[in-house]
């Protein structure tokens, strides 16, 4: 029974943007904030996407609401699939700080070096992508010179984000 | 030149001839008219250019033209499910009627079904691990990762490889004579034995059967969802049929034939008809559809008959099968074959479900003195929807229809209905298909959570607001997707916070956009539905968001009901554009819009407005012996110069304490001393005053108000209104709202008085204080500055506060007793029972059981 329902639960979710809900849409800010010196990345996902996807990644029935362990390890796999490296080569560290339910959304915040945001900053955010072939996420730079954005979609894995004009 | 002067030209009568399906590129710029030389941007230029010029068919206003026509096209359908072999078998007659001023010599009809085949465009042209494909995923190889085939594209390509989908066409005929036809994907050309002349019908016939997919394997639309685990031999099986028979395409008179290939992503537009249909299914088979009944005395028992009638006048839902009966029934096995006869009016397509699994329930909703007094709401669900289907599919249908009734008009039709199955959410004609379910716990128990309850209710109301948008009000999807999302996601939050404004409802408000409309991948509203990327933000959450913007800021609730009223009502039943929507809205509530639909439609700039500057005035009373005093004061009150200060401090003698002897008078007469001289001006200054001059002069220096100079810059581009709020020193509040109109000299920067009584002195002022418009940086709105903590910021302040509680999960923790809780577990103590659990629905109090002694057989 558990292994239909989560065929189930998979088919729901990959068709729920077809008519119904906008989903499969994520958007994570990256700023320095100016006050700390720290970079600050916060993802937003859909709750109700979020409790899907872990669904059929563990086989299990996920709350995200109730269950804070499930909460923890979706956050966990959100930091796995998000990854700034530097021009040179030299991943920027990234700390999980949290995650917390705001309305229908699951916010995931991290915290790394405010140095880090620079011109040529590689950058991955995977995050559901292999869970769904629709899920686009977006990832906007917060900059002096106004907001730099990378779009992940289809094939795209890794996106340099460019900042000279 | 010439040749340039022509290409401009040629560029416009593309405009016109496309529609504005073209005008995501439609700047000032495309339309021939540039500044040239410096930098303004007329954001409030009229929309002239861009729209398409109004014709007999369509009405400058807004409204269908006095000539407007659309096609009809009537159905009769008899269609046999052969469950075992899961394929479907039909025969249709189409009677279509030609009602346009063209005469045509051929037909188009769409083969939906087609695009399941092995050479199909959408089959041939699917970009391994593109962008927007439906279905499983899988990773192109890039980034240093191979590529990956998932295992749901394995067993796609095993569906696709062992059975053979898309359309068997048996016959086309007419009059029993054979009509020549022409396959094109997932197209049919059919060619008429006479030219069809405007006023005349052409009837035929056309027989067909396909093999139905397996919706969870392929990820279509509709098809068939197994239940291996099922009690009953084999499992069962859910059938959902939608895009299931051949169907006309759209003749208009703004495309002629909309015959565009079927990709998957772009829905559909068809043409308004009757329908008679009559399913032929295995006769333990409930069957929901499109439309009425039209023969229950032959496929339901008195039993269900007599539940359906008390059903239409119940207070709650009441079961026509029990969750009892529909446990027994998908356990048994089928005797024979039943034919379910059903028949809609007017409708522009029609789909059902069949299942021996169903459940089902009904409630009637009256509508006095509309069209249809008396609306059926139902909803069919397998077991696996559980008590989140039992209390909320038919409430949340009667809800969207009391909503969206105010909001357009009555609901048009007999039955609305939501049937549960393997499609998250998908909307046609009196019929809605709804994907969310309960998961059976270990202890056999069906628990949801709150996420799954937003969605149910969430999905239930979209897809039956869809029935007015676009089932009635009859847009094209398959070129503007944000014609009926974008309106509906729009009704749909209203709908939303109608039902309880607590629930987590994300995406519709203007606050939820923001992310999207500050990237710079942002795309505008509109851009064709195949060219969008991200086409929920993009279709479904920015026009909801502008539409609560127009609703709640720009217009005001009363101008914008009856002006979204209006173009409901005229659309009723026809065939709406963009530039119909557009002009409606403007002539029916007398605002200019232009600038609204230019901003939020038609560019992908952002609203940021920052409150940079405020400047305190007072007037001058020209009077000496006043202004100089106050000059005197001014002076006074600035700081003393550092080094003064710190010569004091340091007990510095200075020489006029040393010499104290030495006086003139100067020491007795500061810069500020008035002479008669400054007198004598001012006897002057009012002696050369007009009477009208000196009255108002007086007039104001006797009251001595407040003037204060607010200074905006507009960063992010979008003209908006100002939602001024302002705080005085007493502590009293009072909000002016600007309208954007204040941009239209310029749009970068602007500044407005206001001016207040002597004693009422600003202390603060927050633009857009409840997030109204959309402003994306809330920091630079408040004046003083308030340091506005980051999301990272706040959440790491609150991690020990009220807001990290989890209250759902921490209800359910066991109370210790006192000797449990100094640490020595209590040998034998029993846990208290929690509050309320949390993720355990109670008992559902609807729908009702009917009364005791009424099976089903």
């Amino acid at each position: 029974m558990r292994r239909l329902l989560a065929a189930v639960m998979v088919a729901t979710a990959t068709l729920a943007p077809a008519a119904a809900h906008q989903q499969k849409a994520a958007i994570t800010t990256v700023a320095v904030n100016p006050r700390s010196g720290t970079l600050e990345v916060a993802h937003r996902f859909y709750l109700h996407d979020a409790e899907h996807a872990l669904a059929e990644l563990t086989g299990r029935v996920i709350n995200l609401h109730a269950a804070s362990e499930d909460r923890q390890s979706f956050a966990s796999m959100v930091a796995a699939s998000f990854a700034l490296t530097e021009p040179d080569g030299t991943p920027v560290p990234l700390q999980l700080l949290g995650s917390e339910v705001e309305r229908g959304y699951l916010w995931v915040y991290q915290e790394g070096p405010g140095e880090a945001l620079v011109d040529g900053l590689r950058v991955r955010a995977s995050a559901l992508r292999e869970v769904w072939p629709t899920q686009i996420n977006t990832v906007n730079f917060t900059t002096p010179a106004g907001i730099a954005s990378l779009q992940f979609q289809g094939a795209t894995q890794v996106l340099t984000l460019n900042l000279t004009p | 030149m010439v040749h340039g002067f022509g290409a401009a030209r040629a560029a416009v009568l593309a405009f016109a001839a496309f529609g504005v399906s073209l005008f995501g590129v439609a700047t000032a710029e495309a339309q021939g008219i540039r500044q040239t030389v410096g930098t303004f941007e007329d954001k409030f230029r009229q929309l002239d250019e861009v729209l398409p010029d109004p014709n007999v068919y369509r009405s400058a206003s807004g409204e269908p033209g006095p000539q407007y026509w659309q096609q009809k096209v009537d159905y009769r359908i008899a269609a046999t499910l052969d469950e075992p072999a899961r394929r479907l078998s039909a025969t249709q007659t189409m009677t279509y009627t030609n009602n346009s001023p063209d005469t045509l010599r051929y037909l188009w009809l769409q083969l939906d079904q087609n695009i399941f085949r092995k050479d199909s465009m959408a089959e041939l042209t699917n970009d391994f691990g593109g962008v927007g494909n439906r279905g499983p995923v899988n990773t192109a190889p890039g980034g240093g990762d191979p590529p990956r085939l998932s295992f749901g594209e394995l067993r796609r390509q095993q569906a696709m490889a062992d059975n053979s989908y898309g359309y068997d066409i048996q016959s086309v005929t007419s009059r029993g004579v054979a009509v020549p036809y022409t396959i094109v994907g997932t197209l049919m050309r059919v060619d008429l034995p006479t030219p069809l002349r405007p006023g005349q019908t052409f009837t035929f016939n056309l027989a067909f059967a396909f093999n139905i997919v397996e919706e969870d394997a392929i990820s279509a639309r509709s098809g068939y969802e197994h239940f291996p685990d099922d009690a009953r031999e084999g499992g069962n099986d859910l059938f959902l049929l939608a895009q299931w028979f051949p169907r006309l395409v759209v003749y208009s008179d703004y495309e002629g034939w909309h015959n565009k290939e079927f990709l998957g992503r772009g829905e559909f537009t068809l043409e308004f008809g009757d329908y008679d249909v009559s399913l032929t299914v295995p006769n333990d088979h409930i069957v929901s559809a499109t439309g009425v009944l039209a023969n229950p005395t032959e496929v339901l028992t008195p039993t269900q008959r007599r539940r359906l009638d008390q059903a239409r006048t119940a207070a709650r839902p009441l079961y026509v099968v029990t969750p009892e009966e529909a446990l027994a029934n998908e356990s048994s096995n089928p005797t024979g074959t039943k034919t379910w006869r059903f028949t809609a009016q007017n409708v522009r397509d029609f789909a059902w479900a069949s299942s021996r699994k169903f459940m089902w329930d009904a409630q009637g909703h009256p509508q006095p003195g509309a069209e249809q007094p008396l609306v059926m709401a139902m909803s069919f669900w397998p077991k696996e929807g559980g008590d989140l289907w039992a209390k909320y599919s038919t409430a949340a249908v009667i809800h969207t229809m009391r909503v969206y009734g105010r909001f357009s008009f009555d609901y048009p039709y007999p039955t609305a209905q939501s049937v549960n199955g393997p499609v998250g959410g998908m909307e046609y004609p009196m019929i809605t298909f709804n994907g969310p379910r309960t998961k059976l716990q270990d202890d056999g128990s069906r628990t949801y959570t709150m996420a799954e309850k937003v969605f149910l209710v969430g999905v239930v109301i979209h897809e039956i607001g869809h029935i007015y948008f676009p089932m009635v009000v009859n847009s094209d999807e398959r070129t503007w997707t944000w014609m009926d999302e974008g309106l509906n996601s729009f009704l749909d939050s209203v709908a939303g916070y109608e039902w309880d404004p607590e629930m987590p409802w994300t995406g519709g408000l203007p606050r939820d956009i923001i992310g999207y409309m500050t990237s710079t991948t942002q795309q505008p509203i509109m851009t064709h539905s195949d060219s969008v990327t991200a086409l929920g933000p993009n279709a479904y959450a920015k026009p909801s968001a502008a539409l609560h913007v127009l609703r709640d800021v720009v217009m005001g609730r009363e101008l914008f009901d009856f002006a979204f009223r209006e173009y409901a009502r005229r659309w009723k039943f026809k065939r709406p554009t963009p530039a119909d929507f557009f002009r409606t809205m403007e002539e029916a509530s007398g605002v200019d819009l232009d600038w609204f639909w230019r901003g939020w439609f038609y560019t992908t700039e952002h609203v940021d407005v920052s409150l940079d500057a405020i400047y305190r005035m007072r007037i001058d009373t020209r009077d000496p012996d006043i202004d100089y005093g106050r000059r005197r004061q001014e002076e006074a009150d600035k700081p003393t110069p550092l080094g003064v200060r710190l010569d004091r401090e340091e007990g510095r003698a200075i020489w006029v304490e040393q010499f104290p002897d030495v006086r003139d008078f100067y020491d007795e007469n500061d810069i500020f001393t008035v002479t008669n001289k400054e007198r004598n001006a001012y006897a002057s200054f009012l002696d050369g005053l007009e009477d009208w001059e000196r009255t108002a002069f007086e007039r104001a220096v006797a009251e001595d108000k407040n003037y204060y100079v607010l200074e905006f810059t507009n960063v992010g581009g979008l003209v908006t209104p100002l939602l001024v709020a302002m705080t005085f020193t007493d502590g009293s509040t009072e909000q002016v709202n600007i309208p954007a109109e204040i941009w239209r000299r310029n749009p970068e920067k602007v500044r407005k008085l206001f001016v207040f009584d002597r004693e009422r002195e600003l202390a603060s002022v927050v633009i857009d204080p409840e997030w109204a418009t959309g402003d994306a940086n809330v920091e630079n709105n408040h004046y003083p500055r308030q340091i506005i903590p980051s999301r990272v910021e706040a959440f790491k302040q609150t991690q020990s506060g009220f807001t990290r509680r989890d209250i759902m999960a921490d209800i359910n923790t066991p109370l210790k007793s006192p000797t449990q809780t100094e640490g020595a577990p209590a040998e034998g103590t029993e846990a208290a029972p929690p509050a309320a659990p949390a993720t355990t629905p109670a008992p559902a109090p609807a729908p009702v059981s009917p009364p005791a002694g009424a099976t089903a057989q």
